[in-house]
Parts: structure tokens; sequence; C-alpha cells
């Protein structure tokens, strides 16, 4: 099961020295269950601070967050996050860092073992099961924090910039994983970039949040991420360029 | 690859330069025991009476001097004896050094105003050097094995609490939300998060704090501390064997360098990920 | 699950080793001969039992030679003797400070400051182990000066708070002089010998091993607690004991003051003998222990229960003693005489004569 998320009259701003900082400004969104949602925008616009808001991790200033119609009061397991900097632990290997979720909700040994198996060969991983996270890739070991997230079976998965530090092919690879695990899981997706290409390639819809204080300047449909066209001949489609042109002129009036 | 290959030659080379270093320092410390540039004599023993000291020192020998008698090591016991019954105060002191700086330095570091609080107490005993208040221990504690242990581990503690302090800080603000996310309970979030991820530096605390115990070790035995290799340090030098004196000092310092060599081998196994993430 | 459980199974084996060393350190180190009545000079007490809590120095005279012979062991065979040695007096009266012992021998310098304030301990002095005679003595680094006087304006060392001290500013005083007027410098004994090598010093007063060491280095002796004592001021290593014990323990007491008579019967008569248990416990040879006791008197049990020692003029010399630390800042204040002449009970020894 997947849930919507509605955000109404988002505001917040932060202490400094001189006074309050304005962050988000005024923000109403409502994102459809099994949506996967693209937020663009340049660097410190905010957009990291309103993921941060959604998992629970930050309090906004005024305005309200539910998930699934209820109000988010602090981290949930509804709510999912994979983060830019991999959180795995260096002390578990890499199949008990995903079985980590089913854990902590007290799930028997031998169940949260298959669940972690069964994630793990989701997202290609089954051969580095009992290897420990630092001896990964950069790019796997995204892969696995995708995999512990989604053992956590949550109704949302947000994720902030997840393929920032990858090169360019790895990147491109997850990104095609992430498009076949949306379609297999029909998770709610919102998905942080700084990356137009990534942005217009994954979502199904793509926002645009302006620099400080944070405001949503463009939000669009976009059909790429449910066609089943190779990955090459959707970007080079006229419609990707058209679609990329516009958001980019929506960061950078 | 290549770093492995290299180590392998360097591992032969290294032990022979060990070696041949040792040999030269004993060839000077005898050359300056010979000249006796300092006197009287007895105050420089040269290498060999320092085995001599070692040797009769974990054995049966004659008492000499006239008398024919046959004594047990030092004080009635071994060289080895006394130094395993410094080990036991020095494992008690740690231990408890442990058992209360662990907790400590997880509380102190996970609850800002406790840490602010007590902070300043810690520094301020790390600080204190060990002969300032073993006077204050005996009177409390009395001369047996606890003003002992209890000056230990009052040596031990603090190193043991401000690096635990120091690993509950450095853990990454993500690694607690990732846990959170995934459902964790307050109690979770420090068994299977802030415990294991401060693991490297309370290993590390423990490390200086086996180096303060050491040193504080021979102050712990001053008053009563027969058996105890620093007691037996320090009756030598009142009694002018400073031939004993040196090869207790010997003991001290080879069995420091071991127990250090334990932990970085049980660091090795336990924390396999320390410098990697 | 496969990594805790190496983890957990490394630190169970962690504390399986420790489990496996520390009882074995904590109890059968050491070398333990049993006591056996039979060796008892005479009828063993078989009636006590309990533990006997003493704290002994490397001094040599009847105590060590008690210890070496296993006296007190053999002669109470159902007791437990504990044997705690202390580098100095001062360690003693602290440990009598800390409750943990209940027989001590400490100098009279230290016992004073054990009846005085501030640490007004309630002890009892129950024995002389010895007088101090030439066993402490001034020496002086050849033509430096050949009397007390001419050491004015030199550096003397010895240890702040002993019975030596105590001697030293007798002998300033006696010759009528202001110890202000003379640099002492207080050091422990072993690191008198260093300093008088490297021309700290020029003069000690101290005892063995450091004073054969200074004579042999070219030292004279000029002085020694032998001439304060004939001055009238006899310094002393004193039996200490808690008041307590005293009223509880009359049975030990009577045990232990035999032991240390016949320790100084032995010392007196067959000095050979006795030398050797001074070797073996102080370490020296049994030539230097025979010449140590002539540097201290022996006293019997008969002798010293007289009023001309514990029944009555110990109480004086302590006094003096207080008196004198006073004036030196070792005390707070003197106690009234009769702290000091109750401070002395002469029915220990008396019971052994």
């Amino acid at each position: 099961m997947s849930k919507g998320i509605d955000v109404a009259g988002l505001e917040h701003s932060f202490r400094a020295r001189g006074g309050a900082v304005p962050a988000l400004d005024r923000i109403d969104l409502a994102i459809e269950p099994g949506e996967l949602v693209t937020l663009a925008g340049p660097s410190g616009c905010g957009k990291t601070t309103f993921l941060r808001m959604i998992a629970g991790f930050v309090a906004p200033s005024s305005g309200t967050i539910t998930v699934g119609g209820t109000t988010v009061r602090g981290p949930g397991v509804d709510r999912g996050v994979v983060f830019q900097q991999p959180t795995l632990y260096p002390w578990l290997d890499v199949r008990r860092n995903v079985a980590l979720g089913p854990k902590l909700r007290g799930v028997g040994k031998a169940e949260r073992r298959a669940t972690a198996d069964r994630y793990l060969s989701l997202v290609g991983l089954s051969d580095a099961a009992d290897r420990r996270p630092y001896e990964l890739s950069g790019g796997m070991q995204q892969r696995a924090q995708i995999a512990r997230v989604l053992a956590g079976d949550p109704e949302v998965v947000l994720m902030d910039e997840p393929y920032g530090a990858l090169d360019a092919l790895t990147r491109e690879r997850l990104q095609n994983e992430l498009l076949t695990l949306w379609r297999e899981t029909g998770k709610t997706i919102l998905f942080i970039t700084h990356s137009v290409d990534e942005a217009v390639f994954l979502g199904s819809r793509v926002l645009v949040m302006s620099p400080r204080p944070g405001r949503i300047v463009l939000d669009e449909k976009v059909p790429f991420s449910s066609r089943s066209l190779a990955p090459d001949e959707i970007r080079a489609l006229p419609e990707f360029a058209e679609t990329a042109a516009r958001v980019r002129a929506a960061i950078a009036p | 690859m290549s770093s492995s290959h290299l180590e392998a030659v360097r591992g032969p080379r290294r032990w022979l330069g060990l070696l041949a270093s040792l040999v030269v320092l004993l060839a000077v410390w005898s050359v300056v025991a010979a000249a006796d540039l300092v006197e009287p004599h007895y105050l420089t023993p040269s290498p060999l009476e320092v085995w001599d000291a070692f040797v009769r020192a974990n054995s049966h020998h004659a008492v000499g001097g006239g008398v024919d008698r046959v004594v047990r090591g030092e004080e009635n016991y071994y060289l080895w004896e006394h130094l395993v019954v410094s080990l036991r105060r020095i494992g008690l002191g740690l231990g408890l050094g442990v058992v209360v700086g662990v907790p400590l330095g997880l509380l102190m570091g996970t609850v800002r105003w406790v840490g602010d609080l007590a902070g300043p107490y810690v520094d301020f005993l790390r600080s204190l050097p060990p002969l300032a208040y073993i006077g204050f221990l005996v009177a409390w504690f009395g001369i047996y094995d606890a003003s002992k242990v209890w000056l230990l581990f009052l040596a031990a503690f603090p190193p043991i609490t401000l690096a635990t302090i120091n690993g509950v800080r450095g853990v990454r603000q993500d690694q607690l939300n990732a846990a959170r996310s995934l459902g964790a309970s307050g109690l979770q979030l420090q068994t299977q998060v802030i415990i294991p991820a401060t693991l490297p530096d309370i290993l590390s605390g423990l490390r200086v704090a086996v180096g303060f115990a050491w040193t504080t070790v021979v102050a712990a035995e001053l008053v009563n501390g027969l058996p105890g290799i620093g007691g037996l340090a320090y009756l030598s030098g009142t009694q002018n064997k400073i031939a004993l004196s040196v090869a207790c000092i010997l003991v001290i310092g080879l069995t420091a360098i071991a127990l250090d060599a334990v932990i970085r081998t049980i660091e090795k196994l336990v924390v396999p990920w320390r410098g990697k993430a | 699950m496969k990594t805790s459980r190496t983890l957990s199974r490394r630190i169970g084996g962690l504390a399986a080793v420790a489990a496996v060393v520390l009882p074995l350190s904590a109890c059968s180190l050491g070398e333990d001969t049993e006591a056996a009545a039979s060796d008892c000079p005479w009828t063993a007490d078989e009636s006590v039992t309990g533990t006997v809590r003493i704290g002994y120095q490397k001094i040599p005279n009847g105590d060590v030679v008690v210890k070496d012979q296993k006296i007190l062991e053999n002669c109470l065979p159902k007791a437990t003797i504990e044997w705690n040695n202390f580098a100095s007096g001062g360690d003693v009266v602290q440990a009598f400070g800390a409750g943990s012992i209940d027989i001590g021998l400490a100098g009279s310098s230290p016992s004073t400051k054990a009846l005085s304030a501030p640490l007004d301990l309630p002890v009892k002095v129950i024995w002389i182990h010895d007088v101090i005679g030439e066993a402490e003595s001034l020496v002086v680094r050849d033509g430096v000066a050949t009397d007390i006087t001419g050491l004015k304006g030199k550096t003397i060392a010895t240890p702040f708070g002993s019975t030596a001290h105590y001697s030293l500013l007798q002998a300033i005083t006696d010759a009528g002089e202001d110890p202000a007027d003379y640099k002492l410098i207080n050091s422990e004994p072993e690191q008198i010998a260093p300093a008088w090598a490297n021309g700290d010093i020029d003069a000690a007063w101290i005892w063995d091993p450091t004073l054969s060491e200074l004579e042999k280095q070219g030292g004279t002796v000029i002085l020694s607690s032998k001439d304060t004592a004939e001055a009238g001021k006899p310094t002393y290593d004193l039996g200490l004991a808690s008041d307590t014990f005293i009223e509880e323990n009359p049975k030990v007491l009577e045990a232990w003051a035999k032991a240390q008579d016949y320790a100084v019967d032995q010392i007196l008569g067959d000095p050979d003998k006795a030398a050797e248990s001074v070797a073996v416990e102080v370490g020296v040879s049994t030539d230097e222990a025979k010449a140590q006791f002539a540097g201290l008197t022996y006293l019997r049990a008969s002798e010293q229960a007289t009023d001309a020692w514990l029944g009555e003029k110990l109480g004086a010399d302590l006094l003096a003693t207080a008196q004198f630390l006073l004036a030196q800042d070792g005390i707070t204040a003197v106690a009234p005489a009769a702290t000091y002449s109750d401070g002395v009970d002469a029915d220990v020894a008396a019971s052994a004569g």
C-alpha cells in the first residue's frame, strides 16, 4: 500500500544571528499515492529541508504535513529515507543492514533474513550480502540503502539526491533500476535532485523549487517514466528536451 | 596487493632493525654502566646485573651475604607473581573504569546538560596526578587492595568517559535519523546505533586508560604494595637494589607494550571498520 | 547474525580468560608454609582465632626476626597473621588512621604525631623495639666540618618527620645554634647517596644502608643519635597497637610480646641466628646485620616494663618530642602530658616478662 503526501501552508525559517532567515515560503502540495515526484532546484534552495520535514527530522515553523491522512510529528516507519551519503552501519554486514527495519520491529530472525535476501536480490546485491558496507562501491552502497528502506516496507520513500555523488554510468544504471523498482512496488516516491535530466527522466511529475525562500515555481506532469522505451530513446525524444528546457528555465529564470 | 607484498618484505626488515637497535642500546648501556658516570656504582647497574636480578627474582635462590638459606623470588613471590598481582589490580581498576566510564560517557554524550554539568569534573579528575590523592584513598579505603583499585579506577575512567563522549558526539546525525525512520525506539537507538558507532572510540579510550593505569600502578603500590610489581620496584629502590628496580621497570614497560598490542588486536577483531567508514 | 555471534563469543572468550587468571592471582600466589605449633618456643595458644594485621618495616630488630622465624604463626597456630610492609613510620601511622592494621612499628617521631593533634589516633605504645644509637648518624663530607657548629650554612639532608630529623634538630639546638642557619633538605633515604655523589649535599643524618654507603664514599660520622640520647633526647623504634585491639585481644598481645622478647633474647644471646633472619628480611649480609645490631639498643620485656622505660620515662620522652615537633610545625598542638603517659601501655610488656 502506498499513501499520498499533503502539505498545507508550510513555512520555515532558520534562526540566525540578526533574526530569522526564511527558508521555505508557503508551500501547498498534494502528492498522490503511487506518484514518483522529482523535486529539482539549485543547491541551498531548501529542498533538502523540505524533505527532512516530511521525514519528520525537522519541525516546520508553521503549516502541516500529513502522510496518508496522519499528521507528521516525527520520524516514522511509514516514511523511508534514502540519504545522499549512505548511512549503512559498518558494524553490520549488508544483509543485516537491510534486515534492520524488520529487526527493530521485532520480526523473527529467519523471517527478516528472508526479507533482506528478497530485497537484496531485487537491487541485485545477493552476492554482496555477507560483505561489510565499506567493502562496497558507492553505487552498491546506495543500492543496499534502497534495499534497506524497502525492507522497512514504508508507504512513502523519500530520496535526497541519492545519486548525486555517483559517476555518470552508475548513476544511469541506478536510475533505470529505480524505475523498475517503482513500477514493481508502486511506492510513492519523492526524489530530490539538482540534475534537470534526472528530474525529467525519473519523475512522473516534476517540481521545481526557487532559491531562498524556497517556493514551488513549477509543477508539471511528465510522461516519460511510464513509457516502456529504452532510456536512450527517451532522452532522444524532442518532448524530453522541451520539458528539460522548461524545467531549466524555471530553475534559473 | 602491492602493499601486502611490501609488508612481507618490510616485516623481517623491521624486526632486524629493532634487533640491531636493541643490541646498540645494550652496548651503550653496558659502556655507561662500566664508566660509572653516576656514583655510587650501584646506581648504574649493567645489563648483566639487571638480568641476574631478574633471574633471582624468578627463582629460588640463596640469600647470599653469609646466609645459607634459600628464599623464593623476592619477598616470597616470584617476579611474575608480583606482575600478576599488579595486572589483577589494573584489570579490576580498568574493568570498573569501563563499567562506570562507558555508561557515564554515553549519558554525558547523549544528554547535553549532564555532559555540561559533569564534564568539568571528569576533566579535573583526569588532570590530577595520582600521587596527590593516594593519601586520601588510603585514609578512606584502607591500605589493602581497595585503595589501590580505587586509584587505578580513578586513573582509568576519565579517558574512557571522555573518549565515549567524543564517540557519541561524533555519530553522524543521519545515521541516527536512518534508524529512527526504520522505527528505532530511544533504547534501540542506543543499543543498535550509538553504542556500536562509539565502540572504536571506547576502545581508543581503553588504550589510553591502560597507559594511565600503568603509570599509576607504582603510586598505587607505594603503601603496602607487596606483592605487586610497582611495590617491588619502589621497595627495591629504597633498599638500594637498583638492578632489581630496573628489572621491574623493564618488565612493567614490556608488559605495557604487550597489553597495548593485545588491545590493538582486539580493535582489529571487534571494530574492523575503524578508519574505513 | 554471524558477526554479532562471533563478537559475543570473542567477548565471552576474554571474560573466560579473565575468570581463569584473576582468581588464580588472587589466592594461589606465594609460598604458603604451614605453621607448626610444635615450633613455638613455649606452649602454643590454640584458642586464638581470627586475623592479626601487622605493619612492619625493614629495620634490623626483633620484629623481622619474629616474622622470618614465624614465631607468631607457630605460637598462634589457629590465627591468621598478616604482615604488611611499610617504607616509613608515617605510612604505618597512616595505616592506623585508616583502621587497616592492629599492630605496627613506627619511630618515636611518627608515634608522637599519631598521639597528637590533628591525628589524635586511638593507639598506644606497647613495646620498645629498640633505642636508636649509632644506627642513625650525622655523616659529613670529609673536610667540610668536624662539629655541628661548623656545618652552619651547609646543606644537610634527612627524611623530614623521621627520628633522624628529630635528632638532627635536637643536636643543633643543644649546640646553641638555630636550625634556621642550616640548609636542611627533605630527602628519601635512597635519594641521599646520589645527591651526595653529585655534590648536592654536605652532610646527612641517616641510617643504613645509606649511612654505610656515605662512609664508603668518604664521609665521616661526627654525631649520632646515641649522643642526642645521652643528652636526654632519645629516639626509639616503637611498637604501637590500636586501643580496641588491646582491649579485645590480650592473649594475642601476650603471645606477640613473648615473641618479641624471644627475638630480643636471640639478638643478644645468639646474634648469628638472629642476623640470618635480619639478612633475609632486610636484604643485607649477616655481617652487616651484626654490625647494625651494635647501632641499636635492645631491651628485654622485663626491663622495658619498668619505670625506666615504658613504665614512666617513655611518656616523658614522647611529651618532649611533641613539644619539639610543635616548634617544627610537625603537629598542631601538644596534648596534655597525660595523653603521652596514658599513650604508653606497659602491661603488654609486663605480661611477657
